[in-house]
């Protein structure tokens, strides 16, 4: 687990995994909260904090796809559609992510 | 919440400026010189785009809560080029993105290069683009576009 903190790549996992947590939230229930209870009020707060997540997201992965020299055709894009698919951060951990030396 | 954060977002862009000239900086001096590209150039190119990251962080959280840009979206067809509901609810956050990228790929593309020549080169033009960019999208108090105070 510490380990993961050291590497960029260790980052950026930890990022995507927060950042799906919390599209999971937002779209399983903040969103129905919202519309189907009429109470906003799990919308307001995990709304930016998604957002903040999913910037920062995108921005590693951009950084860490530089870094390492990704192929866009092979591995960027599919890093970046992840972060919009609930549960695609997930299984894009564990298909590429986990498998990336440092 | 909201003005705590505006204080912040206020105080941090300084230190990004800082970081941002002295990275630049260490650039020009280092590619002059053709000195080797030390750990603590490194560092610096790290923590300034980390710094930036930061900010980043706080200018969406910012972004999502703002009156001014709930107003410009409310408004979008009436609201005009000048006003401050389009600085801050367009060009702000266009222009501060695009400078993140910058600093975002020149960090990284740095890091990755192997000679010391190519990392001060690399770091030095996207840096500059980056700062210029974010220059202009200040909201200065002699900005043409909106004036907030250097402090506050």
């Amino acid at each position: 687990m510490i380990n993961l903190f050291k590497t960029k790549t260790g980052r950026l996992r930890i990022i995507g995994f927060l950042e799906g947590i919390s599209l999971l939230i937002l779209v399983f229930i903040a969103v129905p909260m919202k519309y189907a209870l009429g109470n906003p009020m799990g919308s307001t707060i995990i709304g930016p904090i998604h957002g903040a997540l999913f910037l920062l997201f995108v921005f590693n992965t951009l950084s860490v796809g530089v870094e390492q020299n990704w192929q866009f055709r092979t591995t960027t894009w599919k890093v970046l559609l992840a972060c919009i698919i609930p549960f695609g951060t997930f299984y894009i951990d564990r298909k590429i992510l986990s498998k990336i030396e440092g | 919440m909201y003005s705590t954060l505006i204080y912040w977002h206020s105080i941090l862009r300084w230190i990004v400026l800082i970081a941002l000239v002295f990275a630049i900086g260490l650039s020009v001096i280092g590619y002059l010189k053709k000195a080797e590209f030390s750990k603590f150039d490194n560092a610096i190119r790290h923590w300034t785009a980390t710094i930036s990251h930061v900010q980043l962080m706080l200018g969406i959280l910012l972004f999502t809560q703002s009156p001014i840009v709930k107003y410009t979206f409310k408004n979008f067809k009436q609201i005009s080029f000048h006003s401050e509901a389009f600085f801050f609810g367009i060009i702000h956050i266009l222009f501060m993105l695009s400078a993140i990228v910058c600093i975002t790929i020149g960090s990284a593309k740095a890091k990755r290069k192997a000679l010391s020549k190519d990392q001060y080169n690399t770091m030095l033009i996207w840096f500059s683009i980056a700062l210029l960019i974010i220059l202009i999208a200040i909201p200065w108090p002699f900005s043409p576009f909106a004036q907030r105070p250097y402090f506050r």
